[in-house]
């Protein structure tokens, strides 16, 4: 592996997020994910709205109530 | 939106017909993500919309009445399926976008080096926000400008909870492929959102 300790940017790390939301990641992604959101508030702030548009989804097709 | 508290129709007709009419802008989001075409979709609402005017009676108020709603248009969807295939021949339609490279809009979200650009803030009181009806007008807003293809796998994913196997296969996509339609719909509502919503709360 040419590249499996180089840092993920925050480009890489939001498709990994999202990707998570579908599919589980491989040991090694999982590991330099939580690396990078340790380190990035920015991330870790995508996370949470992440988790929430999945909220709102779900809001949504159930009326909002 | 019905009041979980008070679920009961109202009796007159005509709010009868306003508070199912007010889940027709939901209904048809519904039908054109399973549908991909905005008139059959139309038809299949009014069609659903009609039945569920005749069949109030037999709404219980157990669920919420655009579960109830939604519940009659899947029926519908599948009748009309039904009919268009034994009426013509059905033809794959072709890809939509082209995955190859990020669009432009997200090379703008970030810079050079890859790290968000702006920062992202954070977002004030998110629970708030799903009580208010303007909130869900602003999601709406947002999933109407996303590109037809992403925000029917969206719509498919996140609304209607399917698995992204059934998708791929609904889409005839790659299941990478829909995991880029998927974070760049992400991606776009997340600012959307922000922008016409969240911001307007931080100042």
């Amino acid at each position: 592996m040419t590249d499996a300790d180089a840092e993920l940017s925050c480009r890489e790390a939001a498709r990994l997020m999202s990707r998570k939301q579908d599919a589980q990641l491989t040991p090694d992604e999982e590991g330099r994910l939580k690396d990078h959101l340790y380190q990035c508030l920015s991330c870790r702030r995508f996370e949470e709205q992440l988790g929430f548009l999945r909220t709102l989804a779900s809001r949504y097709a159930g009326g909002g109530d | 939106m019905v009041d979980p508290a008070n679920h009961k129709m109202p009796p007159d007709p005509s709010a009868m017909f306003a508070e199912v009419e007010s889940h027709r802008g939901y209904l048809l989001r519904f039908a054109t993500a399973k549908l991909r075409d905005a008139e059959q979709a139309e038809e299949v609402v009014q069609e659903a919309l009609l039945a569920a005017l005749e069949g109030l009676a037999s709404f219980s108020g157990q669920s919420s009445l655009r579960t109830w709603l939604t519940s009659i248009l899947k029926f519908k969807i599948i009748d009309f399926q039904r009919r268009v295939i034994s009426e013509r021949a059905h033809f794959a339609s072709a890809p939509e976008e082209d995955d190859s490279a990020d669009p432009e809009w997200m090379d703008r979200m970030f810079d050079q080096t890859g790290h968000w650009s702006p920062r992202l803030a954070e977002w004030s009181n998110p629970d708030g926000a799903l009580q208010q009806k303007q909130f869900f007008e602003t999601f709406e807003r947002c999933l109407d400008k996303l590109p037809k293809a992403a925000a029917r796998v969206f719509f498919k994913r996140e609304v209607m909870g399917i698995d992204t196997e059934e998708i791929c296969k609904e889409e005839s996509i790659t299941s990478s492929n829909c995991w880029v339609m998927l974070h760049r719909a992400r991606l776009a509502l997340r600012e959307c959102l922000d922008r016409n919503w969240f911001q307007g709360a931080r100042t």
